[in-house]
């Protein structure tokens, strides 16, 4: 799992403010509201980085350890990929 | 604009709207359904030499007339890029964005004397209408009550039962009630206003025309025992107002002009949440 890679679901339309990213899923207008952490993983989210490197640049930017940093990350990707925000290639 | 097909044809009643700064068109051979056009939009009629935005033409049809799979229908679909199908009760309606003509079909059956409203599906066609072509235009309609007081305009947010045809009554001896149910902002020489739309709620007064304000704050409301404002970021007011934008569009582009709309909106305008109780003191504290 830690080596798959997240990619941002195109249809999703979002904008982000105060390091805070507001998600709008068109099919059904659903708005999702992202704190800084949820937003850097979501603008991480690109096809480029598996979840270990996220978690890694997680730990980088925020004073959090490494296993907190990929319990978050995974977490944070499943609930992603639950409300069809992101697919989900390798691993 | 390319003509629409029914422009050439001969219709007895036609009136220019202007709400905002959108002229819609409007065009019918119905007599019955004429004075309630009339009545509810007679302070939003435009110059009729303006080129208008969309053509509205209205044909009133036998209920065999409505598709049977449209029958009962609430909804706005998407049939090509350029057409949009919106339906309502006992009609339906199919705009050609690309011709800026729509054209709608009401059941006779909404003519009968027990129908209070026969003019619902036309104001539902027109709502819907104006909230896409003023996402194009930077604007939106928002579920607020707006007013103009010392010549600055302001919103009011708030759900169902939060208070907003309250202060409609409250503010109107010394502001103009704009509406206390759809109020409209729009950017315009790069200013922020808010405009009266023909959409009102419980509010019963003197109904405000199509006239605009600059837009000097955004109130977002709460019932309370005492009054307080307290000023929000950007990030927390546009998670408010949000989900008080009216639209219909369930495809990318337009959920990036809303968001792009509203977070414009946010930062140009300084937000708030106002605590008030049911008296006008509150407006010591906006003041």
């Amino acid at each position: 799992m830690n080596e798959v890679i997240p990619i941002q679901n195109q249809n999703v339309a979002y904008t982000i403010i105060e390091e805070e990213a507001a998600l709008v899923h068109p099919t059904d207008s659903s708005l999702y509201w992202l704190n800084p952490v949820a937003t850097r993983i979501w603008e991480l989210s690109d096809g480029q980085n598996s979840v270990s490197a996220i978690a890694a640049a997680l730990c980088q930017e925020f004073e959090v350890d490494p296993e907190t940093a990929l319990d978050d990350a995974l977490k944070m990707i499943e609930s992603f990929h639950a409300k069809q925000l992101i697919q989900i290639v390798g691993g | 604009m390319k003509l629409c097909k029914h422009s050439i044809q001969y219709v007895r009643m036609q009136k220019l709207l202007c709400i905002g700064q959108t002229k819609i068109l409007c065009r019918t051979d119905y007599e019955a359904l004429w004075p309630f056009i009339e009545q509810h939009y007679q302070n939003f009629v435009a110059e009729a030499l303006a080129k208008p935005n969309v053509e509205i033409v209205l044909e009133v049809v036998s209920d065999k007339m409505i598709p049977a799979h449209l029958r009962g229908q609430d909804a706005v679909r998407f049939l090509s890029d350029n057409k949009i199908e919106m339906v309502r009760g006992n009609g339906y309606a199919v705009w050609d964005r690309l011709n800026q003509c729509c054209s709608i079909k009401q059941s006779k059956a909404d003519f009968q004397p027990k129908v209070k409203h026969p003019e619902y599906l036309f104001g539902s066609i027109v709502r819907i209408l104006l909230s896409y072509l003023l996402l194009e235009q930077g604007g939106c309609l928002i579920h607020s009550t707006g007013l103009i007081r010392n010549g600055q305009g302001y919103l009011f947010v708030g759900k169902s039962g939060a208070g907003k045809s309250t202060v409609a009554r409250l503010s109107a001896p010394t502001a103009k009630i704009l509406s206390d149910d759809l109020t409209l902002t729009q950017c315009l020489d790069d200013e922020m206003s808010v405009y009266g739309t023909p959409f009102w709620g419980d509010f019963k007064g003197d109904n405000a025309n199509n006239c605009g304000a600059p837009l000097r704050g955004i109130y977002f409301l709460q019932q309370a025992s005492k009054n307080d404002v307290t000023q929000l970021t950007v990030g927390q007011a546009m998670r408010q107002l949000l989900g008080s934008v009216m639209h219909f569009g369930q495809d990318k582009k337009t959920a990036v002009q809303i968001l792009d709309i509203v977070k414009n909106l946010c930062i140009s305008t300084p937000c708030y949440t106002l605590d008030f109780v049911p008296d006008n003191s509150f407006w010591k504290l906006i003041n």
